[in-house]
């Protein structure tokens, strides 16, 4: 039960990301702050397929940490999700063709890190 | 508002400069260089001549074309926003929830009741405006940047933990902040877009439609 719910964290988590990354880059650079310009930009996002099934998927990863929370100590909960730095970090330079030097790698395996410390 | 009359007034002032000038020299090069009949100038550059700043330009032209401008904000804003909303986000729907008590169910009736609680609109609404902005970011830099720099979460409910809360903050907790502070520092220090742009004809990359 408690690995089905990590992985239910994890995958759809990477996923939102990853569908969310592309769904803004391909919907266009937000420039524009206003309130009435950031309504336009909800309403443009709505019709976004990629941003809905993102925001589905952190939706599930969200509500899985939830249970997984109630029945689990967050030391079991964080170091699934402190694993993810890498892995959307690999995703991001095979899947949205990112260019990924050692600073970046060795920065997301420190935060990775680091998150782990800080939670447990 | 006369402050920024002012400069529309130097402006204007600076377009007949322009017009007939030795600047004259200097446009008729670019005209043949560009081949075209109209220049782009960014708002730094009459800035930049008037002695005055990008903003200050910015403002003036809004006034020159009598129209609002957007509200831009830079990169390190959006992350500056993100980051404050999440941990504000967390902490008053942490508070709330307790206030609210347990919530383990599966019928959605608790969970309609606890929306009752002040703390918990708060939360939720900061939580909201938290993901506008991380999605206005990742419209703007990498994946691959912006999760690594915002995990300065992590670090600011740490503190926020010590120095608020008083709760005790543990070597492993230290150590950890240590680590994400160097980690962020690495990533802050590469280029912020290297992902393929798309580009709105066709919806192709830029690449394909070649």
């Amino acid at each position: 039960m408690k690995w089905l719910l990590i992985a239910l964290i994890v995958i759809p988590g990477t996923i939102a990301d990853v569908l969310n990354a592309t769904g803004m880059k391909r919907n266009g650079e937000v420039y524009d702050f206003r309130p009435r310009a950031i309504f336009r930009l909800i309403a443009s996002l709505a019709r976004n397929p990629y941003i809905g099934v993102g925001v589905l998927a952190m939706a599930v990863s969200f509500f899985a940490l939830m249970s997984l929370l109630s029945i689990a100590n967050l030391s079991f909960a964080v170091p699934a999700t402190a694993f993810s730095y890498v892995l959307e970090t690999a995703l991001a330079k095979y899947i949205l063709k990112e260019h990924i030097g050692w600073r970046r790698w060795a920065g997301a395996s420190l935060v990775g890190c680091g998150v782990l410390l800080v939670a447990i | 508002m006369r402050f920024d009359n002012r400069i529309a007034e130097s402006l204007k002032a600076l377009q007949r400069l322009l017009a007939n000038s030795p600047k004259r020299k200097w446009l008729l090069m670019t005209h043949d260089r560009g081949d075209s009949d109209e220049r782009q100038l960014s708002h730094e550059f009459p800035a930049k001549m008037l002695g005055s700043c990008r903003s200050t330009a910015t403002l003036a032209a809004g006034v020159l074309k009598n129209q609002s401008q957007p509200l831009r904000l830079k990169t390190r804003s959006v992350i500056a926003l993100l980051v404050a909303s999440n941990v504000l986000g967390n902490f008053t729907l942490s508070r709330g929830l307790h206030e609210v008590g347990r919530l383990v169910s599966f019928s959605p009736w608790p969970y309609m009741h606890a929306f009752v609680n002040p703390l918990v609109i708060l939360g939720v609404l900061l939580l909201i405006v938290g993901l506008i902005s991380q999605l206005s970011l990742l419209s703007r830099v990498d994946l691959s940047y912006v999760l690594p720099v915002t995990s300065v979460t992590y670090v600011l409910t740490a503190l926020m933990g010590e120095f608020l809360l008083h709760e005790r903050v543990s070597t492993e907790r230290w150590i950890g902040i240590g680590l994400i502070g160097l980690g962020v520092s690495l990533v802050v220090r590469t280029v912020p877009r290297t992902a393929r742009r798309y580009y709105k004809y066709g919806d192709l990359p830029y690449e394909a439609a070649q």
